[in-house]
């Protein structure tokens, strides 16, 4: 879910702003040096990319549908600093254009669903990573690579449905008592979190199957992987 | 010129008055707005719903799809639910609306809560459906947005049609091989596409890159021309009823 306009009180946006244009900035240059350019095409197709498979949604009942959030999944696939670009592009893109998200909720929108997502579930993938890479044929580690990132986009998501609730706790309004919304909040998140799981698991496993030295956080780790050619060109004289 | 041009080109706006306003003044405008609208409390319910009408009557200006909105506003449904949720456990005094025992702040603060999604969802598609995404691009360039973001935005938005464009066909080449059959199966196969989607267009951005370099030039988004006084009079005029709206009833 996209936090709208006039969720949580003006200072606590404005503070959730504060957060989210000083972890993009320093994100976008940790993206330009690991780019080694000036790169707008990599981080651009990402949120693009990210953007449509919010299209695809996973009916949950009561006419209500999840969908990914995907910075997780960017994240393993292109590393945390380029995710938290593209989520910011994202949510941009989403406030402005598509009307998906509030517009004074923006910096919000980008600390739930980009950086605590993405650090979360690129941390717990980093910590899995030599349970997934032990020993085994590739289709075995490719199972095992799956599960791992699911689980870790899974507790990333969880991790978001906390920080939403604390900016409720903090800025929202007083009416309900705390345990109230971090029960329902959470209790949606449960079933999110699920979904946001096995999405990332099976597009994981699809890319890995496809061309392995995609996956950014199991880069050259794979058996079978080729030359990257994906995000790191050959320097240009 | 692959089929997303074709899309852009159907999608062709009308034209109204909002549509004539600098993109600059109107991106401020409408954050403006929402930032008045943001701090208008939950116990000023008459403050609200004329920030509610000044919304509608700028969309109506705007020429806005009004059956787009109404397909928007279903991401009020989960703030629905919290607001009910809300209602029900908020702290006394207690009120009785059609037998339920309602919490009389969590009710007004559920219903706030609402309103301002359901009025951002509104100001937001005005300014939508009158402005092209390079005006909104250049818009962000008013709220102090860099370079190097404002490009990633417009390039962003390019691939944005190219991926949709090519999803479907992934979609549909799946539905050929496979005969579209069940949800399930629908959804699991869709996943699989998104895994094969990311590998295209990866391979596509590394492509662009090159044809950039070798062209010697960046992606460099348009320039349009910057508001006038009399445009950013104008652009501010909703901030400026509702700050009225907000003073004056709340």
């Amino acid at each position: 879910m996209h936090i709208p306009d006039g969720w949580v009180d003006l200072p606590t946006s404005a503070a959730a702003g504060v957060v989210a244009v000083g972890a993009t900035a320093v994100a976008g240059r940790r993206a330009a040096a690991a780019l080694r350019e000036r790169a707008t095409t990599l981080p651009a197709v990402v949120a693009a990319y990210i953007l449509v498979a919010q299209l695809l949604v996973v009916p949950v009942g009561l006419g209500t549908s999840a969908h990914l959030i995907g910075a997780g999944l960017a994240a393993l696939l292109v590393g945390p600093s380029v995710a938290i670009v593209c989520v910011a592009v994202v949510v941009v893109v989403q406030a402005l254009v598509l009307a998906d998200g509030g517009v004074t909720a923006l910096g919000l929108n980008l600390v739930n669903d980009g950086i605590v997502p993405a650090l979360v579930t690129f941390g717990i993938f980093l910590a899995l990573r030599p349970a997934v890479l032990r020993a085994g044929t590739p289709h075995l580690r490719r199972r095992r690579a799956a599960l791992g990132a699911g689980g870790a986009a899974a507790a990333g998501s969880l991790a978001a449905a906390g920080a939403a609730t604390l900016a409720f706790v903090v800025g929202g309004t007083d009416a309900v008592p705390a345990h109230v919304v971090a029960a329902s909040i959470g209790g949606a998140h449960l079933l999110l979190a699920a979904v946001e799981g096995a999405l990332t698991g099976v597009i994981l496993a699809a890319v890995l199957r496809l061309r392995p030295d995609m996956v950014r956080v199991l880069r050259t780790e794979l058996v079978g992987s080729q030359p990257d050619t994906s995000t790191e060109p050959a320097e240009v004289p | 010129m692959s089929s997303a041009h074709r899309q852009e080109r159907a999608a062709a706006r009308l034209h109204g008055p909002v549509s004539r306003l600098p993109p600059g003044p109107k991106v401020a405008g409408l954050v403006a707005f929402l930032v008045v609208v943001a701090v208008t409390p939950a116990t000023a319910p008459a403050a609200l719903a004329a920030e509610g009408l000044i919304a509608a009557a700028v969309a109506t200006l705007a020429l806005v799809d009004w059956r787009a909105v109404a397909g928007r506003l279903t991401l009020d449904l989960p703030l629905a639910v919290l607001a009910l949720a809300t209602a029900l456990a908020g702290r006394p005094p207690h009120v009785e609306v059609a037998g339920l025992t309602l919490s009389q702040p969590g009710l007004r603060a559920g219903l706030a809560i609402v309103a301002r999604a359901t009025i951002g969802i509104v100001a937001v598609s005005a300014v939508a459906a009158s402005s092209s995404v390079p005006e909104i691009v250049d818009g962000l360039r008013r709220l102090g947005a860099p370079a190097w973001f404002r490009q990633l935005v417009a390039v962003t938005a390019r691939q944005l049609q190219v991926l949709r464009a090519d999803l479907a066909k992934l979609r549909l080449a799946v539905a050929v091989r496979t005969g579209s059959g069940r949800r399930t199966l629908a959804l699991a196969s869709g996943a699989r596409s998104l895994g094969s989607l990311f590998v295209r267009s990866t391979e596509r951005a590394e492509r662009l890159r090159l044809a950039a370099e070798l062209r010697g030039g960046e992606l460099a988004p348009a320039a349009t021309p910057a508001g006038s006084a009399a445009a950013w009079a104008v652009a501010l005029v909703p901030a400026a009823l509702a700050l009225v709206a907000r003073v004056g009833l709340g």
